[in-house]
């Protein structure tokens, strides 16, 4: 061994140690990157010398730059991604929803109902009063309005559904390209040797946004590679991917490749969310409220019909509603403009209010199943706070896992500053180390060469 | 466990979002002092309060239609009770005419008074209430009562036999008129049975006699004719002493439909049966036909017909009145029918008053009621403030330290120390 080993040995030192603070450096720097995984340096001992009998060590060098990550938890974190957005975006359309039935409150379609109905009860009292007339229209005015309001509402929201389910769309084609991208970056840098640990963070971050939109199902093949499907449909691996987009067939939003051979099956993540409640949840309630309004009508106007009106000469067979159509309840326009033709005597004369009484009383009227007129609309609300709550619910327990799966990520993976700088002052210490034996050695030389000299 | 930096981030931030949504809540609560604020904060709590909020508004209407029906009955009451006074007086009179020697001079005297009495009562029952006319029935198509031009007859104008009721509850109707045919008229109340083995298109019979304003007789024919199993078309005929019909046409025949399990009757033209006032201005008869009382039973077919008065109040004043002037003392009989009728007035007040019982002890009802639902509404929607606030301080406590806590250990790490 010579004199000028040892500055060798300082050497691979230095430029270690330099590479391990340059490592540090970068974990430090991200420290507040929730997609980054912290990496650490595998530090090695250089290939040693046999001199005679002795093997001599030749100092250190860096070995590799391991990612900290752990592909179970990872897993998890995606499956439970897809539950936790699905829930959370039900959560946020059903409270949308349940505002626009204003319940319960003095706006609500519940207590406007009621108010009709007693304004049957007070002209039935007066039925020959006109302010009371007046009184019934602007009921069934306030009625028809508050019904047109959710209905326009109900669709809005449904409008809105589409939107942002189209925004989804445009997002999941980036992803999923993006995926294949990062696939084909990744294969050729571990090809040529490389550690892509960067790219396998950006990868993973891609499969995630994936994982909140859809329910993805995600395998990786020998290169590492990442092979993606949604809801059955193959969209991306390393060597193409599948575009997808939004079909509308009879009113129902569904997710199909671009040329439309395969249609994707959702069962998670937040577009499963938008077009279930684009297709059902929504269209069931404006069911249940078409059927209370048809309902209310036709009982309405059954009873309304066989009474006489109080104008010259006195009619019969007169509906009080016209129709209900596309969330539209129309008040027939011969009675808004004479309230005398609002029929509530059952035998023509003026003071005759038995079929007001008849019509007030149909709030109350149970049918076959022991349900009245308003126990159905007060099952509608009842059933849109229940799905609202466990949409509610569930999105905050699918959060809690969530939290768990991702400090548990963080413990794993997250930076620890604490951590970094005791690298730091460890690698600088023996930075400061490696040199000193380089000066050391430095010396030795030149007391060496003052012999000679 | 290796704790991260990232760890630190996202627990403090959790935890302040945790606990600033519990205080949004509350504060949310104690401002609108209402726990349940959309369906999703209780869906079977809203469902039972769309409910008793519904009946609460309904109890209120029903409890704002006693108020008016109150203020009906005591108009009527008070007419009735005028009525009475001039009556009692009227009989007074004419007690005295026949007690006592009295010269034509003071007979033209009573007359006059008993002109000015007719009037008074007249006007009296046409008196109205909130627009609508006391005992006009349902009717408001005119004044029901008016005198002929020449005050020769008192002519009924309209149907004043129409019953007014109001619901006190969801399942209470009450009626809240003395209608003109109950105060005043000439009610043929008809009983009896129709034997339901009568053969479809046999007919049941049954007559009585009715009297014109100046008393002259007809008779009143009914006929059911079996159309169907407990089914009958029923027509009616007024003749004269000669066996003509005084009906300037046929009236359209009446479905009468019995009741089969009991026999009772169930429908007239599919409406709940009620008394059929017929008025004939022309031969100056007015009476009240009430078919209630008739049933469809097993056994022989028997129909009765009976009167409560021959001639109505106002045409028996004015038949004492033309006497009276005519130098005729009244007969018992007219005195008779009018104290007949005082007596029937009474018996109409006492009804009145029985109605605002009525009327008040179901007002009373509601408002216990109201309360009862008021609490069970207060309970389920309420707020406990004092709870809350308590609730409140505590959360804002907890925020404050996650704010300390964040401050002190976010801002020291191993740097500081280097």
């Amino acid at each position: 061994m010579s004199i000028s080993s040892v500055f060798d040995i300082s050497q691979k030192s230095l430029a270690a140690y330099q590479e391990a603070l340059d490592v540090t450096s970068n974990n430090i720097a991200n420290a507040s990157n929730t997609d980054y995984s912290r990496q650490q340096v595998v530090l090695t001992p250089s290939q040693p010398q046999q001199l005679g009998n002795y093997i001599f060590g030749t100092g250190v060098e860096l070995g590799s730059i391991q990612r900290a990550s752990d592909t179970l938890t990872n897993s998890q974190i995606r499956t439970n991604n897809q539950k936790y957005s699905d829930n959370n975006q039900r959560s946020t359309i059903l409270n949308q929803v349940q505002q626009l039935f204003s319940e319960p409150s003095s706006t609500g379609l519940s207590s406007l109902s009621t108010a009709f109905f007693n304004s049957w009860q007070q002209l039935s009292v007066t039925p020959n009063s006109t302010a009371l007339r007046n009184n019934v229209i602007q009921a069934a005015q306030n009625l028809s309005s508050q019904i047109q309001n959710i209905n326009d509402g109900l669709n809005s929201v449904k409008s809105d559904l589409t939107s942002e389910a189209n925004g989804q769309v445009t997002q999941l084609n980036a992803d999923i390209k993006q995926v294949q991208n990062l696939n084909a970056q990744i294969f050729q840098a571990q090809n040529s040797g490389q550690q892509p640990n960067d790219l396998l963070d950006q990868r993973d971050k891609v499969l995630n946004d994936l994982s909140n939109i859809a329910n993805v199902n995600i395998s990786f093949d020998s290169g590492n590679s990442a092979q993606v499907s949604i809801g059955g449909v193959f969209v991306a691996d390393r060597a193409t991917y599948t575009q997808l987009q939004l079909s509308n067939t009879n009113g129902k939003i569904s997710l199909t490749t671009t040329d439309g051979s395969a249609t994707a099956s959702l069962n998670g993540g937040t577009l499963f969310a938008l077009t279930d409640m684009y297709d059902n949840t929504i269209p069931s309630y404006q069911s249940s409220l078409d059927g209370y309004v048809n309902n209310l009508m036709n009982s309405v106007n059954a009873q309304h019909s066989t009474g006489y009106t109080i104008n010259n000469p006195p009619q019969t067979s007169v509906n009080f509603f016209s129709s209900y159509q596309s969330g539209t309840l129309t008040i027939n326009p011969a009675i808004v403009q004479d309230p005398n033709k609002i029929a509530v005597s059952s035998d023509g004369t003026a003071g005759n209010g038995n079929i007001a009484l008849n019509i007030a009383n149909l709030i109350n009227q149970k049918n076959a199943n022991g349900t009245s007129l308003l126990d159905t609309y007060n099952q509608l609300i009842s059933k849109i706070g229940n799905d609202t709550q466990s949409a509610t619910n569930s999105a905050q327990s699918y959060q809690l896992v969530l939290k768990q799966l991702q400090t548990q990520k963080a413990s794993i993976s997250g930076v620890s500053t604490d951590e970094e700088m005791s690298n730091v002052i460890q690698y600088q210490k023996s930075y400061d180390a490696s040199a000193k034996i380089m000066s050391i050695a430095s010396q030795m030389l030149d007391t060496l060469i003052a012999m000679v000299v | 466990m290796r704790i991260s930096d990232s760890i630190f981030n996202t627990d403090y931030l959790n935890n302040l979002n945790t606990i600033k949504n519990n205080v949004t809540t509350l504060q949310n609560q104690l401002a609108t002092g209402n726990k349940i604020q959309q369906p999703s904060d209780s869906p079977s709590g809203t469902s039972e309060l769309l409910s008793w909020n519904s009946q609460l508004d309904q109890m209120t209407t029903y409890s704002s239609n006693i108020d008016s029906a109150t203020s009906f009955v005591t108009d009527t009451t008070n007419a009735m009770q005028s009525i009475q006074n001039e009556i009692t007086t009227d009989l007074t009179q004419l007690t005295s005419v026949n007690s006592a020697t009295v010269s034509n001079t003071d007979l033209t005297n009573y007359a006059n008074k008993m002109n000015q009495s007719l009037q008074t009562i007249l006007d009296l029952a046409n008196s109205q209430s909130d627009g609508k006319y006391v005992f006009g029935g349902t009717d408001f198509a005119s004044v029901p009562y008016s005198l002929s031009p020449g005050n020769s007859s008192v002519g009924v104008n309209t149907d004043v036999s129409g019953s007014q009721s109001i619901r006190t509850s969801q399942n209470v109707l009450q009626k809240i008129n003395m209608s003109g045919s109950e105060v005043f008229g000439t009610i043929l109340s008809q009983n009896g049975n129709i034997d339901p083995t009568t053969a479809v298109g046999a007919t049941v019979s049954s007559q009585t006699s009715v009297y014109d304003t100046a008393g002259t007789q007809y008779t009143f024919k009914t006929n059911y004719t079996k159309t169907a199993a407990d089914t009958y078309s029923m027509t009616y005929d007024i003749v004269d002493g000669s066996g003509n019909t005084v009906l300037a046409q046929p009236p359209a025949p009446k479905s009468f439909v019995f009741n089969l399990a009991n026999g009772s009757l169930q429908t007239v033209n599919g409406q709940t049966p009620a008394p059929i006032q017929i008025n004939l201005p022309s031969k100056n008869i007015y009476f009240t036909f009430d078919p209630t009382g008739i049933n469809e039973n097993t056994g022989t077919s028997s129909l009765s017909t009976s009167a409560n008065q021959t001639t109505d109040i106002f045409n028996t004043l004015i038949a004492v009145r033309n006497n009276l002037q005519a130098g005729t003392k009244p007969t018992a009989a007219q005195i008779q029918a009018i104290t007949d009728f005082n007596n029937r007035l009474l018996d109409n007040i006492a009804k009145a008053g029985n109605n605002t019982n009525q009327l008040s002890n179901s007002k009373t009802l509601l408002t216990n009621q109201q309360t009862q639902l008021q609490s069970m509404i207060s309970n389920v929607q309420g707020v406990d403030v004092a709870k809350s606030v308590v609730d409140l301080q505590n959360q804002q406590n907890v925020l404050q330290d996650i704010y300390h806590m964040a401050a002190m250990v976010s801002s020291n790490s191993l740097l500081n120390y280097l």
